[in-house]
């Protein structure tokens, strides 16, 4: 028993004087939100630049808030080093508190340095314990620090204004792709299939901005711009919002966003109707013919009328059944539209055909793993598409005002 | 736990870690009924009744350096992740002495309470990582899984060596099997819960093959851990690294404990002393100084379980002893008739 | 050089103490004198200077005038029933023999036919009449006859039995015991109509001679306990037992840990619910705590109640009481850690606006935990301690002013506030005042620990703690049984509550001498039908 008194207490001495090494209290943090990567060429030499959104609890929780000021919610700094851990540390000697990322929510990678390659920027990013596989991953039209000085809308914070426009909003449009960090290494890492980022980029709109931003950035705004796809490390080319759909179609990722089908009624007259996408699935089989490798796309979609223009009776089996078919011609066609430009155009293989082609025959992708690259534009591709329409929301038949 | 962190890495690692729990089954199964023949003795009391007494010193030496090594091994690794992930300023020195204490503790008060808290923590490391894995579930890619089987059955085999090396613990309970309650099962015990670990094991690699994909998963030191990194129940319970370090440190925690206390009855025994614990201070002592000088820096650690090292390093603990004492055995009962008895 | 010590200690303090000595002279063992005036010269010499010592001389009506001396203690005896039954007895010659006519044996006649008492002890030795006279009851001299009579005529000022003040229940009895060892026993053996049921008593404390009382219930508790009890109470040798406090430290497994390992209750049902699981039962006379042996930790955190509501409010509560077992032992030392080390375990909103409550607060987390929980400690004492009147005072001060003003005057953040709350809240709802104290001190180096070390240092510290409770034991009973070792079938009664009619068991580690506690197949079931159609005829 005396034994374990002295125990108890050596272990709290041993604990207690040395000091709290790893302590630090929550005010004493920066908390960043958001992390950019840019690339810039100093003296001749080409430099990383990170530049951070941190957070300021100040301006933001607690019931002290005082969002009066005319400081915004967080702080933007960017700082140039001889790598992008180099600048991280520059970033120290402007900062008051300790910078700490764990808490970091999206790296939005410039135009430029996408373009030139990630490898550098992977590395980091993979090997620095504080940002986590769940992080947001961007691509910025132009370079992230500019995107970065845009004001948020609804939002305190700009990070937490893109990752909700992402998460929440853009689902309901299925015109970009959710990609984080772990989702973006799988695609890098693996042999046969390219990876996408989420575009962003800054805008004019045309409505009047409603808050007292700074001057500087006055009527800009922040938008998700279809994707950017990678080939290999390096950014090849960005596809349309419209083709997005039409990949996510392909890999099953569609979650909802509208289709415009223009309907030929009886009386020759044309219908638009829009159709609200509700499940979709899509799947790639890769099949031997000949023995030629060809892609099979099979893409089961459906969805509801929520808008018909125009006189067509969707009240009736007998037009939805035409419009089943128009539908499906529709989704074969942005589908199409979207491989075109992934394979034939950008040659990057974001639909991971080939990993499909791994999973299936991996005797035969020994063989062509080298030449994937080579192989992949010239690959047949087959899409066929079972759409439906499942109901026309809550009338009928289109009103008829007379 | 620390499969996870060495060796070959693909998708079929999962039939590794089913392989190595197979092996490590059949292998505890031989064991346990070695250990039954001993009667009540730890393997050193036995060898000496079978007249060995030289081979029962070297056997007990061997007992004494395996566990404290392994102890160490333990220490360092642990403090290393600490050190890695959750506090980068603390000092490695202060994760391994605490975890030290607390196991010399542990081990001073005897394998009964041993028993009781394992009774108590098993159950929340095994709940814990059975949550984890099943939260991982719905993210992720079943499909990393495939191809089965893409490079033969060498890597497979390769990988299952790897992970059997660390059931090789199972050894230590040579020594241990004696102080248990006699109304345990002593034959099925010990291969049924080499199992279930190895199924727990075969569970979880295949949360992380499936959660973050092979060729993630092979650049990371910790996969585990990543895997816990993208966890995210509703979009609140996320972040839970936290708790993997309490499972981590429980667990390693037991396994330390475990290998000093058979370190002691091995050296109690090996010095024919009346009360073991008078040498578990300066082994918990030499664990630690050797958790500190062993290894220059985590590579070589990493270095060190790779297969080539560990396995072949297990093998003789693991293999050979047991096989030594079986050869003993029975050229002794056949000169003895009616000693098996 | 301890042992050293150790002896001197003894030379200088062990006095063996001895009732006798105090009393004066070797008298001891002295037998009752014939005379009567020698009688009452001894007893007032003993109790020299005791004024409420009443000595009472008359002469009796029988045997033609017998002078008689009856000594009591004032306010000890019940004066009324001695006028009416003994001095009138005595004086008048009620029983209306013929009083001069010449008695042969005079004790035993008087004893048999004049003192109407339920109760009458016959002593011949001077040592006993003064015990009997300190415990309340009259002596009575007669001259000429070489006895002493005590006349058992206890009545003293005592409270009623009231609702208990610490274990209170919304179901279930309400009554608690009282400090009068003979109401206790009443409480008790109301509930248990056995003669399996025994008390034991003894006597201990060598000036206070406290009524000490072993209970338990033969064929259920094992035997072994009881005799450990036994020996472990006998073995005591103090000058006073004011409490069952007393007791307490002096027999319990583990007198350095701050887990207590004898219950004390103040519930009859309790008790008899213990004594019915095979518990030992030690009842001390001036207290209304009793002790109940051998205890495990989860007993601790049973309330009576648990058996009294039905089994899925009992089961509900017995998990709310689990998580408040944890909020109490471990929401300050997980704030500290987590806001201090892990604070990437934080939903983002919520650490900023953590952060943004801690802009401004001078003291780092740690401190400020201390300083809150201090603060809440002392208020808690000072509730305790204060008269009911002030209390109300106290706690506007308290809540107000500790609360309300320290977080707008910016000493600490109002996240503390709720995290201190949260945890005085929850460290009340435990059912066991004495099993809450240990969590209460625990918290302080678990805080300690995790200021020093985070999660780790919390993690070493209940680890820590674990192994101290895994070794500790209540007389011989394992502390954190049935969870280690585990024992499935008393899991029963550890997380839930099950249904009374699924809990055929005993406790395993005490009750199982005679483990079948009921019978099986008491399940409430609808009535069959019989095979002729409509029920009844």
């Amino acid at each position: 028993m005396k034994k374990e008194i002295i125990a108890v207490i050596l272990v709290l001495s041993v604990l207690l004087f040395p000091g709290c090494w790893s302590r630090r209290e929550v005010e004493d943090l920066a908390i960043v939100t958001a992390i950019g990567i840019d690339r810039m060429v100093l003296g001749g030499q080409e430099k990383p630049k990170l530049t951070v959104l941190v957070a300021r609890p100040s301006q933001l929780g607690g019931q002290q808030a005082n969002t009066s000021a005319e400081t915004n919610a967080d702080w933007l700094v960017s700082e140039v080093g001889d790598t992008l851990y180099d600048a991280e540390r520059k970033l120290y000697r402007r900062s008051p508190r300790i910078l700490r990322i764990y808490h970091n929510e999206m790296v939005i990678i410039g135009e430029d340095s996408a373009r030139n390659g990630v490898q550098d920027v992977f590395d980091f990013l993979q090997r620095h314990k504080d940002i986590r596989l769940r992080t947001w991953m961007f691509v910025s039209r132009g370079d992230a620090s500019e995107t970065m000085k845009v004001m948020p809308e609804l939002e305190n914070m700009l990070s937490q204004e893109i990752s909700e426009i992402l998460v929440k909003s853009m689902p309901g449009t299925s015109e970009t792709l959710a990609v984080d960090l772990r989702r973006f290494s799988e695609a890098l890492v693996t042999p046969g299939w390219d990876a996408v980022l989420p575009v962003i980029r800054t805008i004019e709109p045309r409505e009047p901005k409603g808050t007292k931003r700074g001057e500087k950035e006055a009527g800009q705004t922040i938008m998700l711009d279809g994707l950017a796809l990678f080939h290999n490390n390096r950014l090849a080319g960005l596809m349309p919002p419209e083709e997005v759909t039409g990949f996510l179609y392909i890999i099953g990722k569609t979650q909802s966003g509208t289709v415009v089908l223009e309907h030929k009624t009886e009386s020759g007259s044309i219908s638009r109707i829009t159709v609200l996408m509700s499940r979709a699935s899509g799947e790639i089989k890769p099949v031997f013919r000949e023995g030629s490798l060809e892609m099979e796309i099979k893409i089961d979609a459906e969805a509801d009328v929520v808008e018909v223009q125009g006189d067509a009776a969707v009240g009736s089996p007998d037009v939805i059944r035409d419009l089943n078919r128009e539908f499906s011609q529709k989704v074969k066609s942005i589908a199409e539209k979207s491989l075109d430009t992934a394979q034939k155009k950008y040659k990057t293989d974001i639909f991971g055909f080939g990993k499909t082609v791994h999973q299936k025959y991996p005797d035969y992708w020994r063989e062509i793993e080298q030449e994937w690259s080579e192989i992949y534009p010239e690959v047949p591709v087959t899409v066929k598409v079972d759409a439906k329409i499942r109901r026309t929301s809550v009338i009928a038949d289109p009103f008829q005002i007379r | 736990m620390p499969v996870l962190t060495v060796g070959d890495r693909y998708q079929d690692v999962w039939i590794a870690a089913a392989l190595a729990a197979a092996m490590g089954g059949i292998n505890s199964f031989l064991l346990a009924i070695m250990a039954g023949l001993y009667r009540g003795q730890t393997v050193l009391g036995f060898l000496e009744e079978l007249g060995a007494g030289i081979s029962a010193k070297v056997v007990g030496v061997v007992f004494t350096v395996f566990g404290v090594h392994v102890a160490s091994i333990t220490l360092r690794d642990f403090a290393e992740l600490m050190v890695t992930y959750f506090y980068e300023e603390t000092p490695l020195i202060v994760f391994i002495i605490v975890t030290a204490l607390l196991a010399y503790w542990l081990a001073y008060m005897g394998i009964e309470v041993i028993v009781r808290v394992a009774q108590f923590v098993f159950p929340l490391i095994i709940g814990g990582i059975i949550l984890i894995n099943l939260a991982s579930l719905n993210f992720g890619d079943p499909n990393n899984i495939f191809p089965l089987i893409e490079k033969g059955a060498a890597p497979i085999i390769r990988g299952g060596v790897t992970q059997w090396a660390f059931f090789g613990d199972v050894v230590i309970w040579f020594l241990l099997l004696p102080h248990l309650n006699s109304s345990v099962k002593k034959y099925t015990f010990l291969p049924l819960s080499v199992l279930a670990a190895g199924l727990l094991l075969v569970f979880t690699v295949f949360s992380i093959i499936w959660g973050i994909g092979n060729r993630v998963a092979v650049m990371r030191i910790y996969p585990y851990l990543s895997l816990v990194e993208e966890i995210s129940v509703v979009e609140f319970i996320e972040r839970v690294e936290g708790f993997f370090l309490l499972i981590w440190v429980a667990s390693n925690f037991l396994k330390i404990t475990l290998f000093l206390y058979a370190a002691s009855v091995s050296t109690g025994h090996l010095f024919r002393l009346g009360d073991r614990r008078a040498v578990l201070l300066p082994l918990t002592i030499l664990a630690v100084n050797l958790a500190v000088i062993l290894f220059d820096n985590y590579l070589q650690l990493r270095y060190f379980l790779r297969p080539e090292v560990y396995a072949v390093y297990m093998s003789i603990i693991q293999l050979a002893i047991p096989a030594y004492i079986a050869v003993l055995w029975l050229v002794r009962k056949r000169r003895t008739p009616g000693m098996a008895e | 050089m301890l042992k050293k010590w150790k002896n001197i200690i003894k030379k200088v303090f062990a006095k063996p103490r001895n009732e006798s000595q105090a009393i004066g002279g070797g008298e001891s063992k002295e037998p009752v004198a014939v005379s009567l005036e020698s009688n009452i010269k001894h007893l007032k010499a003993v109790f020299d200077r005791c004024t409420d010592v009443i000595f009472r001389e008359f002469e009796a009506a029988i045997g033609g005038g017998v002078k008689t001396a009856m000594i009591y203690i004032d306010g000890l005896v019940n004066k009324e029933m001695l006028t009416d039954d003994l001095v009138k007895a005595l004086m008048y010659d009620v029983s209306g023999i013929n009083s001069s006519a010449p008695v042969s044996d005079p004790a035993g006649y008087l004893s048999r036919s004049i003192i109407a008492f339920t109760e009458v002890k016959v002593h011949d030795n001077m040592m006993d009449v003064v015990h009997s006279l300190l415990s309340g009851e009259t002596v009575l001299f007669v001259d000429g006859v070489s006895k002493a009579f005590t006349l058992s005529t206890q009545d003293w000022v005592q409270r009623a039995v009231t609702e208990p003040a610490t274990e209170n229940v919304v179901r279930g009895p309400r009554e608690g015991f009282t400090e009068n060892l003979q109401t206790n026993y009443t409480l008790i053996r109301r509930r248990i109509k056995s003669s399996r049921l025994k008390f034991e008593t003894m006597k201990i404390g060598a000036v206070t001679k406290t009524a000490v009382s072993v209970g338990y219930i033969e064929g259920i508790v094992n035997n072994k306990i009881v005799d450990e009890v036994k020996s472990r109470l006998q073995r005591i040798d103090t000058d006073g037992i004011l409490e069952s406090g007393y007791i307490e430290e002096y027999i319990e497994d583990a007198p350095m840990t701050v887990f207590p390992t004898v219950q004390a209750t103040e519930r009859p049902d309790k008790v008899a619910g213990g004594l019915l699981e095979g518990q030992v039962a030690i009842l001390v006379d001036t207290t209304p705590f009793v002790l109940l042996v051998p205890v495990t930790f989860p007993q601790l955190l049973q309330a009576s109640e648990d058996y009294y509501l039905r089994w899925p409010f009992a089961s509900f509560i017995r998990f709310i009481r689990f998580v408040t077992l944890n909020i109490a032992l471990l929401a300050p030392p997980l704030y500290i850690a987590i806001t201090t080390y892990h604070q990437e375990m934080l939903p983002t909103p919520l650490l900023i606006s953590i952060a943004a409550a801690r802009e401004g607060v001078p003291f780092p987390a740690f401190v400020e935990a201390l300083l809150m929980e201090t603060t809440f400690e002392v208020l808690r004492e000072a509730g305790v301690r204060l008269p009911k009147a002030v209390g109300q005072a106290v706690s506007i001060v308290g809540a107000l002013v500790i609360g309300d003003a320290a977080v707008s005057a910016g000493l600490v953040s109002p996240a503390m506030v709720i995290v201190v709350a949260l945890t005085a809240i929850s460290s009340f709802s435990l059912p066991s005042y004495f099993g809450a104290f240990s969590l209460r001190i625990l918290r302080f180096p678990l805080m300690a620990l995790a200021a020093a070390l985070g999660l780790f240092g919390v993690m070493a510290g209940l680890l820590a703690l674990l192994i101290h409770l895994c070794s500790l034991r209540s007389f011989g009973v394992p502390y954190i049984a049935p969870l280690a070792p585990t024992s499935w079938r008393d899991l029963k009664d550890m997380f839930f509550r099950m249904p009374w009619w699924s809990m055929f068991t005993r406790p395993r580690m005490t009750g199982h001498k005679e483990p079948a506690r009921q019978d099986y197949m008491q399940k409430p079931r609808p009535p069959r039908r019989r095979p002729g159609g409509k029920s009844g005829q």
